[in-house]
């Protein structure tokens, strides 16, 4: 029952993979602008540009491009970047511990202040507290990524002080071996504390900024979840038999009302991928989301496609193993 | 109208809120002090004054007349994304609710299929393979949103196709585009303008995110995204030309947000937990 729950989801994640390739493939063929004309430059001859087009797959017709392009795909061929000049695969590669780390921080953020704000607020409803709480998540939903990155780096760089100008790490320091590719786990790992921490440092403003909309997000739903909760006859019943608020409130609600919680965890994801793309680039945070932007601006359609592909892959993963992860947990989504 | 101000003192506080972006979209270019494009290179960066409320950015033009101007575009790209969002999407919901079967089963699929892709991240693609101006990014973000009022009607096409004097209208002798027009689409309206209320903050955010990327509004029209993102290199120097346009664009967003959670407990105050 549960292998073929988990089966019948993998066969599902399959198919939308494929479509997601049909989907970054139409987008990169309707582009208006001729790339292999682009790429040679205005002053290029006629001849240079169609041995380019050759060169980058852009000649025959589009199922021959279609077919060439999904055998490049299998084969863990994205194509070559115009701006870099590198394959976009190995571009990719060197990219994404940086936004994986970054999303992973961000998310944690979120998770250990949205949960506690989001059940205080159900709990004490209506006091000031709650208001607050509310307050927070609208305004958290409301506020740009890429204003509260700006206002961020003059706070935090400019007037204070306090914080890194943007990177990874400080100039001179030298990244710890790479393992994970994630340097705070690396750097404790091999036991640079000195590393580890300027990484610590290097994150924290970044992670914060990313985590605003996700943080709100969780105190929404955590609020309402719980409020939904305490609704219950089984918390009367556990009032009743004498139990503290407090008790009724950490032992018996929370543990019910945190998994919708989960199912928006997949969501979620794809929030901080969007937000990594405007705050990469403003705070120098060497990720897919800096290489993404630069690639727009630049019109580099074979690694804006590269990225959207793989970013649409995680997340559509994403959302595959919460969805598993839920059906295991209950037992009544499996069947749906 | 009485009622949905009286049932908190916020609403009243996000009407006015509303009231005045609305105007400052229809009037803001008039009602400006300055020209919005006007340059004036002797009067660059000037921090906030009398004559200039919000400061001056780096081409010398008012801060304060580009921010209220800037309203225009984010409420006129609010419109076009969400009229053919809404229009697009609750007529595919419509059609795969009311027949059911292959074509449902196709049309969802289809939905799925935008819904794979992080908003922005579709978003950017689509606007980067149309080429970088307004039109493709309104184009770009319809795309992304009417998958969302596909599953909305549809789904809400389904549960109304149980009740009873939708089941008596069929008996009737109706056909399905009567049902649609006569009896469904009134009961669909409280959820879709709730939705479409929420969802112009965050088209107004979107659209300001992808200009700040390079790929919508070009200079030197006055959009906060854009001026957001001309104001990256004076961060330090001249911190005015960053702050307004992204409190603007804070305060619009936040706005439609509040009107959303207005209307929804308004409306219907069982709606208030199913979406967050």
């Amino acid at each position: 029952m549960i292998a073929q729950f988990v089966l019948r989801r993998l066969l599902g994640l399959l198919a939308v993979l494929a479509a997601i390739s049909v989907m970054t493939f139409v987008l990169a063929r309707v582009v208006p602008k001729d790339p292999a004309r682009l790429i040679a430059g205005p002053r290029a001859n006629q001849q240079a540009v169609e041995a380019l087009r050759e060169r980058l797959g852009l000649n025959g017709t589009i199922v021959e491009q279609y077919v060439r392009y999904i055998g490049g795909l299998l084969r863990g061929d994205l194509g070559l970047s115009f701006s870099t000049k590198r394959p976009v695969l190995q571009d990719i590669r060197t990219f994404l511990p940086a936004t994986a780390e970054l999303t992973i921080a961000a998310l944690l953020i979120s998770l250990l202040l949205g949960l506690p704000i989001g059940i205080a607020s159900a709990a004490w409803k209506d006091s000031p507290l709650d208001y607050a709480g509310r307050f927070l998540s609208t305004l958290g939903l409301s506020l740009p990524p890429f204003w509260v990155a700006l206002v961020g780096q003059l706070a935090g760089y400019y007037l204070l002080s306090l914080l890194p100008v943007g990177g990874r790490l400080s100039q001179g320091m030298p990244p710890p071996p790479t393992l994970t590719g994630f340097y705070v786990l690396d750097s404790a790992l091999a036991g640079r504390w000195a590393t580890l921490a300027d990484a610590l440092w290097h994150l924290l403003l970044p992670a914060f900024v990313l985590s605003f909309g996700v943080v709100a997000v969780f105190v929404r739903i955590t609020r309402a979840s719980m409020l939904d909760v305490l609704g219950h006859d089984y918390i009367r019943v556990a009032r009743a038999k004498g139990l503290t608020y407090r008790v009724v409130v950490l032992r018996h609600a929370v543990r019910n009302a945190l998994t919708p919680v989960l199912t928006i965890l997949g969501l979620q994801v794809g929030l901080l991928m969007s937000g990594s793309f405007l705050i990469e680039s403003i705070l120098q945070w060497p990720g897919l989301g800096l290489y993404a932007a630069n690639a727009l601006l630049a019109a580099d359609y074979n690694a804006t496609m590269g990225v959207t592909l793989v970013l649409a892959t995680i997340y559509t993963a994403a959302n595959a193993l919460v969805d598993v992860a839920y059906g295991l947990a209950d037992p009544r989504l499996r069947a749906a | 109208m009485s009622r949905f101000l009286r049932q908190s003192r916020l609403n009243g506080l996000t009407l006015g809120l509303v009231v005045v972006i609305l105007l400052a979209a229809l009037l803001g270019e008039v009602a400006a002090p300055h020209s919005p494009r006007k340059q004036n290179l002797a009067n660059r960066l000037q921090p906030p004054s009398a004559e200039h409320w919000f400061g001056t950015d780096d081409y010398g033009r008012d801060i304060f007349s580009r921010v209220l101007s800037g309203a225009r575009i984010s409420i006129q790209v609010a419109a076009v994304v969400l009229g053919i969002a809404v229009t697009l999407g609750t007529l595919i919901g419509a059609v795969a609710g009311l027949l059911g079967g292959w074509v449902d089963a196709v049309l969802m699929r289809l939905t799925d299929l935008f819904l794979a892709f992080p908003a922005l991240v579709l978003a950017s693609a689509i606007g980067a393979a149309l080429g970088s101006n307004l039109t493709n990014t309104m184009l770009a973000l319809s795309m992304v949103y009417w998958p969302w009022y596909a599953r909305l009607a549809r789904g809400q096409v389904m549960a109304l196709s149980q009740r009873d004097f939708v089941q008596a209208a069929r008996a009737l002798g109706m056909s399905d585009a009567s049902i649609l027009r006569r009896h469904m689409l009134r009961n669909i309206l409280p959820i879709l303008l709730v939705q479409i209320s929420l969802d112009v903050g965050y088209v107004i955010l979107y659209t300001s995110a992808l200009s700040f990327l390079g790929l919508g509004a070009q200079r030197p029209e006055p959009e906060w995204g854009l001026m957001l993102n001309d104001s990256r290199r004076f961060v330090q120097t001249a911190p005015w030309t960053m702050f307004y346009p992204g409190l603007a664009l804070t305060l619009a967003v936040l706005a439609f947000n509040l009107l959303g959670d207005g209307l929804r407990d308004y409306l219907d105050p069982r709606l208030r937990s199913q979406r967050a």
